[in-house]
């Protein structure tokens, strides 16, 4: 068994371009297997180093990763353009030189004043219903 | 000194084909290989002789197509649709992909970069990370998987033409 091994690696190394004892090669050579595993290394190489046949790709065939890289390059490209629309339509709302722009009164966090004020003489029940 | 021009004219068709076997997709091989050779023509192509350049470039696209690999492994499998026009050749080329699915990674890769790449031993070794002694082990064991996985489609072989061609 460990001969047939050797036999085999010294074939695949002689047909690898490897440096080989002559003698060995001679030997793997000569036994019968060691020729149809020569052949069959030839063989192997062809069916791998040969062009595989395709007619097309499926969109699954494109990595997801890929297709979630444009999606987000895409989405990038999306929010960008709506962030320098913003800005544009933001700055042609500045009002030009020489017009005085007109402020809103400032808000204030206090209560308004009250405009009607009812004094409570004594305690008065209230029914439902507007009677007392 | 070889510059990214030089190493893409001669290395371009091999590093595709490597790559379509490692990630079973051409368009996806494609794509990983034009980033090789932008990778390779942003980088400072090293001193040394051509066998030393052509493990550069294919420890590059080993790289790339492993991250591919990686990331793809936490989503679906990329799928390809075979030529049925012929389906004999389809129907070879469907075996040699799954016949080098079942083989282990490094097993694949090895013989991949043997293959394909034309890569020594030592080459092959220093890529790899792995000893001479464990590539040649490695090279013997997916041969002799993919021999026993592709009995018919070595049978045809056998019954025309081969060729020993040998790219170093």
């Amino acid at each position: 068994m460990t001969n047939h091994i050797d036999y085999e690696q010294t074939i695949a190394a002689f047909i690898d371009g490897e440096p080989v004892a002559a003698d060995r090669l001679r030997d793997a050579l000569a036994d019968l297997e060691g020729r149809e595993y020569l052949v069959d290394m030839v063989a192997l190489r062809d069916l791998v180093t040969a062009e595989p046949v395709r007619s097309g790709s499926m969109s699954a065939g494109v990595p997801a990763s890929r297709r979630l890289g444009w999606r987000a390059l895409a989405a990038a490209a999306a929010l960008m353009l709506a962030a320098s629309g913003g800005y544009l339509a933001g700055t042609r709302m500045v009002p030009a030189p020489g017009v005085t722009a007109v402020h809103a009164p400032a808000v204030s966090d206090a209560p308004p004043k009250p405009t009607v004020v009812v004094t409570v003489e004594r305690w008065q029940d209230v029914q439902k219903g507007g009677g007392s | 000194m070889a510059d990214a021009e030089t190493l893409f004219a001669e290395h371009q068709p091999a590093v595709l084909r490597y790559l379509t076997r490692i990630v079973g997709h051409t368009e996806t091989a494609r794509d990983l290989a034009q980033d090789v050779f932008l990778r390779i023509s942003r980088s400072t192509v090293p001193d040394g002789d051509g066998a030393a350049l052509r493990a550069w470039v294919f420890r590059i696209a080993r790289n790339l197509a492993f991250n591919h690999l990686r990331d793809c492994a936490r989503r679906p499998l990329a799928v390809e649709v075979v030529d049925t026009a012929s389906p004999a050749a389809a129907e070879t080329t469907i075996a040699v992909r799954q016949a080098l699915q079942r083989l282990a990674d490094v097993d694949r890769d090895v013989f991949l970069l043997r293959e394909i790449g034309g890569l020594s031993y030592d080459e092959l070794a220093s890529v790899c990370e792995l000893t001479p002694d464990a590539v040649r082990s490695r090279l013997h064991r997916a041969r002799a998987e993919l021999r026993g996985l592709l009995t018919g489609a070595l049978q045809g072989q056998r019954r025309g033409t081969i060729r020993l061609w040998n790219k170093s």
